[in-house]
């Protein structure tokens, strides 16, 4: 197991925690812990024992995850108000 | 920097800073409503990585990393640029389709509540039966097989 640890904050505004919660999901099997807390306006995600070789990349990659996931619910949910 | 000249530079150019290979900048919701940043954003996610933070009430903070490794100083000043100009344009698309939800409805409304659509269908209908098609100078219905009958 890599000693490797990243924890980002998202803020409840700008991310929803299903979206959060999914990108967790996705990114679990490439990390041996991925951990998920509300703290305030915020949900921080720490992810430990990552492939040190990813480097910023699964930072990255991760908040892309949940960006998307939380655009595309919102879409939807602004769609199924209009309907 | 005089704070006057300072708020003036940020009120007119979109202000970003460069460290460690990322862009960012932060965005007043008051000019740029957060579907607009959304929206943007959302267009970005497949040409690089894409991290909105909350730096203070009111704002939202963008920051951007190439998802090419080599990608310079020009190229991310660019992608920031690019990004504004994206931002400017969902901005326009929101503040239109405000303006005129009103006259979309009504037209949605007429188009399916409104009996002339229908009444004008029958017109056309009756308007076709009603033209003359026994008249046939040039024998068009005629079949090419039996010239005779």
């Amino acid at each position: 197991m890599h000693d490797t640890e990243l924890v980002v904050a998202f803020h409840h505004s700008l991310y929803d925690l299903p979206a959060v919660k999914a990108a967790a999901e996705a990114y679990g099997p490439y990390c041996a812990d991925v951990h998920l807390a509300e703290e305030g306006p915020d949900i921080v995600v720490t992810l430990k024992g990552f492939d040190p070789g990813y480097g910023d990349m699964i930072e990255d990659a991760f908040c892309n995850h949940a960006l998307h996931e939380t655009i595309v619910a919102r879409r939807e949910a602004a769609l199924e108000g209009m309907a | 920097m005089s704070e006057a000249a300072t708020l003036e530079r940020q009120t007119t150019e979109l202000v970003f800073e460069l460290q460690q290979g990322r862009v960012f900048f932060a965005l007043d919701e008051d000019l740029y409503p957060r579907d607009a940043i959304f929206g943007a954003a959302y267009l970005f996610v497949d040409r690089c990585w894409v991290f909105l933070t909350r730096p203070a009430d009111g704002q939202v903070g963008v920051r951007l990393r190439a998802k090419d490794p080599s990608a310079d100083e020009a190229t991310l000043t660019a992608l920031a640029g690019e990004f504004a100009n994206e931002l400017l344009n969902q901005v326009v698309r929101i503040r239109v389709a405000e303006s005129t939800a009103q006259i979309r409805e009504f037209y949605m409304a007429k188009a399916f509540f409104a009996d002339q659509a229908q009444s004008s269908i029958d017109a056309l209908l009756a308007e076709l039966d009603a033209e003359e098609l026994a008249e046939d100078d040039l024998a068009i219905e005629v079949p090419w097989e039996d010239p005779d009958a």
